[in-house]
């Protein structure tokens, strides 16, 4: 403890120089911890968008997409209302190398009562589907009621409340796991519901018959899971050719997007991060690089005094090494302030998937941040430590004098 | 200059606090013109940062070692009322998605949380300063 005593003494009767020190090596420490946090959370959001999509194409009617980004529809959760007529899905369950194929109706509240935008209403078909009833049931253990509704981890209601919809109230079942996609601000419901809110929507004048203006059953979006060894670039071209006014969508071709855009704001902060270690350890060669000059005279009577070398150069590396732990944890902190608060504001501004890593990884992702920040500080002040414990006392004092 | 930097740094805090609520770290804007539900915490929010702005001023100005403790207490007790206005004195938007949520709430709890912090440190600066000089 007494080893300290003197370092600390040292670093408090500087306190401009020790605050410089440790604001560099905060800023360090800052940007490598929220740099990785950000990474790494838009790389659990894409695994996550990849196992909650689970079907290989997707169908929708051809004026689907200029009404609405497939991609934005899942990753930001803008609401998209498009339908086709029912026949395809009967026409897609046909074609040949489909294993599976599951309808789904959209539709967009007015003003749900939880908030004060719209929300997507989803009906699934609870016999075919493959898509969200997995992911249902991790939050709901037994098949969905009529007039139930299952709500994304940002719908903001809790389970057992009634949630206004068109002026009908459904019962809120379970509430489901964050996927840091559109997903989340979803809310879900079986067939027999949707039918009854399609109802609901159309005494209000919100109207979602097909153009050609019949009574006909209705679907926005259909599922496909391809037979195991199947082309699905050959089951998409049938699909595209065998279904009027409707087109298929390879979701992979879209994961792909979305991992190209991942791929680009991935490289782009490690390029920043590079850039900001970059000047902050020049700047801390060049402010330890100036401290040999200042503290030349201050070393060379610890010399006369009978200080050895090697203790001279130990209490100038524990200097650095208290400034640089200190500046890490402050950055660390800092880091944490600016990022997690901020989650959604980050996953809106990047729009792509978003999905913060667990409490454990987090954790050692701030010791792997602090570590490296200590060990650059270190690195840096070791140059010095060594020059300053080859400060000949006589020549220093007497040029001084 | 040194006894100065606390009331500086509070009222750049301040002044973020006050600018920041009515833009950027605002509340939500309807497309309809309706009034959102947090716009009333950002009317309080605003309100609070020209309080801690003319708080900060006054610190600046009085040099009375006592006066600035009282002046910083002040300030503490409004950035901890500061911290509560968004979402607990006053709602905001129900979805997280919002505006309000995902920008303005935690913008101005950090921002209060630093003021709180720099006039608590203001106080132990004032109290020490009043305990040198009696010795």
């Amino acid at each position: 403890m007494r080893r300290f005593l003197l370092v600390t003494r040292n670093l408090v009767r500087k306190p401009g120089r020790t605050a410089a020190l440790v604001l560099l090596t905060a800023f360090l420490a800052m940007s490598v911890f929220g740099g990785t946090i950000v990474v790494s959370s838009l790389r659990k959001g894409l695994e996550s968008m990849e196992n909650r999509l689970g079907a290989d194409i997707i169908v929708v009617p051809a004026e689907a997409e200029s009404k609405v980004s497939l991609k934005n529809l899942l990753l930001q959760g803008t609401i998209g209302t498009f339908y086709m007529d029912a026949s395809a899905v009967e026409k897609v369950r046909e074609t040949e190398g489909v294993e599976k194929a599951s309808a789904q109706i959209f539709l967009s509240s007015m003003k749900a009562d939880c908030c004060s935008v719209k929300v997507q209403i989803i009906g699934f078909d609870p016999e075919n589907d493959f898509v969200v009833q997995p992911w249902i049931a991790e939050s709901l253990n037994r098949p969905l009621d009529d007039m139930e509704v299952v709500v994304g981890c940002r719908v903001e209601t809790k389970v057992g409340n009634d949630f206004r919809i068109y002026d009908r109230n459904c019962r809120v079942a379970a509430k489901l796991a964050s996927t840091g996609t559109g997903l989340d601000t979803a809310v879900y419901c079986n067939m027999n519901t949707i039918h009854v809110l399609l109802q609901a929507a159309e005494e209000k004048g919100i109207t979602h018959r097909i153009d050609s203006g019949n009574d006909a059953e209705v679907v926005s979006a259909v599922y496909v899971k391809v037979l195991p060894g199947a082309d699905i670039g050959l089951v998409n071209n049938r699909l595209n050719g065998g279904i009027r006014k409707a087109t298929s969508i390879r979701t992979a071709g879209m994961m792909t997007e979305v991992a190209d855009s991942l791929s680009g704001v991935s490289n782009t902060i490690a390029i920043l991060i590079g850039a900001v270690w970059l000047l902050a350890l020049i700047i801390l060669f060049i402010a330890f690089a100036m401290m040999v000059n200042e503290r030349r005279r201050e070393l060379a009577v610890y010399r006369l005094l009978g200080t050895s070398r090697r203790m001279m150069s130990g209490m100038i590396m524990r200097e650095t090494a208290l400034c640089s732990l200190a500046g890490a944890a402050c950055g660390t902190v800092l880091g944490a302030v600016l990022v997690f608060p901020f989650t959604t504001m980050i996953e809106t501004s990047l729009r792509l998937p978003y999905l913060t890593p667990a409490g454990g990884t987090i954790a050692l992702y701030a010791f792997v941040a602090a570590a490296v920040t200590v060990a650059a500080g270190c690195i840096a002040g070791f140059r010095t430590a060594f020059r300053l414990s080859r400060v000949d006392p006589g020549t220093t004092l007497r040029e001084g004098a | 200059m040194k006894r100065n930097v606390f009331c500086g740094i509070l009222l750049v805090l301040a002044a973020m606090i006050a600018v920041g609520s009515v833009s950027v770290l605002g509340p939500c804007i309807h497309e309809d013109g309706s009034e959102a539900i947090c716009v009333r915490a950002a009317r309080w929010i605003l309100l609070a940062g020209c309080v801690l702005a003319v708080l900060a001023v006054l610190t600046l100005m009085i040099r009375v070692p006592a006066v600035r403790i009282g002046l910083f207490v002040a300030a503490t007790a409004v950035s901890a009322v500061g911290i509560a206005l968004p979402g607990t004195i006053f709602p905001v938007c129900r979805m997280d998605t919002m505006h309000c949520r995902a920008v303005m709430q935690p913008a101005m709890i950090i921002l209060f949380a630093a003021a709180l912090i720099i006039s608590a440190f203001g106080i132990i600066t004032e109290r020490n300063r009043i305990r040198r000089s009696k010795a």
